[in-house]
């Protein structure tokens, strides 16, 4: 039931935003959260955005594990 | 060098077999319970490198007074919003979705955004069932704080994470050596709260994520740790969890809710482990509106086992009931009700190696 999703903030009325699920626009409040702009992205949980993500996050792009494996590496050198 | 997810979870899984001993691991997310089961993660790891699900469903946690206590609400003529895995999870005297079947007003919302909405446009009581962990607290204090309608208020099932923990740890039913931390949890919580772990009881853990790599990887640095002789936190999920958290959400919780003992479903009283509201907002509170008091109550039904299975000392495979008399068509027990629930897990991605 914690399910969250990344999402990009597409517009703000107020403190709510549409988001854009990579197709899927739903409304997510903006209550929990600062610094958010068009453009942005967030993660979602239940109709509100929990936290501001960079866009490199919300991809989930593969290099960051690679990355992670690196620095774990790294630390058992040292 | 762009890796592919095979390769990737091919290097991860040889880091792990290098370092493997035997360990038992305890998650507490029904995201990551669905993760493992989906991706059949358990027959990727060495046998002796045991990860095992606890009290990850917030649906599932909620005792039998509470929805006995909605029952009770609900006889009474007042409307019912909650998420709709709550509807099924059996109370000492049914379920929400009986009720609805006898004529009670039961709705299923996807947030607490959608039953404020719902108070607003009706004229009569509204109660929203507030289930769900840290992740999902705050989206109920930020409606409260705005001021919903006068037919609005809650009845908080809200739980806190790391006072189970604390209680599993301090049992030592489940004998863990170490534990993955619900990432979307811990988006609002932050690391801070598992350092005590850590520290005093010296396990390893790691902040994970959902993505099948997040688990493997957050195996592999407890390994890690293990090997190296460390107790440590360590954030694998840092795409979504900053060490200090969501300082605005846990400040809203601070103001709206304190907390309390209560029982979860399988567990005796849990010290400091649920949300209640403040005075201040008693009059969104449903117990003090509704003048409440219904009294514990028991927990299961003949045979079920969803309380050792919730405190991760038993698997759905151990239950008589699991496959026969209860499915998720047809749940008995709480675990197999909500599709984050160990049991509707284990149903739908098959058995546990």
């Amino acid at each position: 039931m914690c399910i969250a999703a990344p999402a990009q903030i597409m517009e703000i009325k107020d403190n709510v935003a549409i988001v854009d699920f990579g197709g899927i626009r739903q409304q997510a409040k903006l209550d929990l959260v600062e610094d958010v702009e068009v453009g942005k992205y967030v993660l979602v949980h239940s109709g509100y955005a929990i936290e501001v993500l960079t866009e490199k996050a919300a991809k989930e792009s593969l290099e960051a594990w690679d990355e992670l494996l690196k620095i774990l590496d790294e630390e058992e050198l040292s | 060098m762009v890796s592919t997810m095979k390769n990737l979870s091919k290097e991860i899984i040889k880091r792990i077999e290098k370092i493997a001993r035997p360990v038992k691991i305890m998650h507490v997310c029904g995201s990551h319970e669905h993760t493992i089961m989906q991706h059949g993660i358990r027959t990727l790891l060495p046998p002796e490198v045991e990860v095992v699900a606890g009290p990850g469903c917030p649906v599932c946690c909620v005792p039998s007074r509470e929805v006995d206590e909605c029952l009770e609400l609900a006889r009474q003529g007042v409307t019912i919003a909650t998420f709709g895995d709550m509807l099924r999870v059996p109370g000492s005297k049914g379920s929400l979705s009986e009720a609805k079947s006898e004529g009670a007003d039961v709705r299923v919302v996807y947030g607490v955004r959608n039953a404020v909405e719902m108070a607003e446009k009706l004229d009569q009581e509204v109660v929203f069932m507030s289930a769900g962990f840290e992740t999902t607290a705050p989206t109920t204090a930020a409606e409260l704080v705005a001021k919903p309608p006068e037919n609005f208020s809650i009845l908080s099932c809200h739980r806190l994470i790391p006072p189970a923990l604390q209680f599993l740890i301090e049992s030592g039913e489940v004998n863990l050596n170490a534990l993955i931390e619900p990432g979307h949890v811990s988006t609002i919580i932050g690391t801070g709260p598992y350092q005590i772990f850590s520290e005093k009881y010296g396990i390893p853990q790691v902040v994970a994520g959902f993505n099948p790599l997040d688990v493997l990887m957050s195996v592999y640095m407890i390994l890690k740790q293990i090997d190296g002789g460390k107790a440590l936190v360590q954030n694998e999920y840092q795409r979504a969890v900053k060490e200090e958290g969501n300082l605005k959400a846990q400040k809203l919780l601070e103001e709206v809710f304190y907390i309390k003992t209560r029982e979860w479903r399988g567990f005796p009283d849990i010290p400091n482990s649920v949300y209640e509201l403040r005075d201040e907002f008693s009059q969104y509170n449903a117990r003090q509106k509704f003048d409440l008091h219904v009294e514990q109550s028991t927990e299961l039904a003949t045979g079920c086992i969803c309380g050792p299975i919730l405190r991760g000392v038993a698997r759905p495979e151990d239950c008589e009931l699991f496959k026969e008399e209860c499915t998720p068509t047809n749940p008995v027990g709480a675990c197999m009700v909500s599709k984050e629930g160990t049991c509707n897990i284990a149903y739908r991605y098959g058995s546990f190696v």
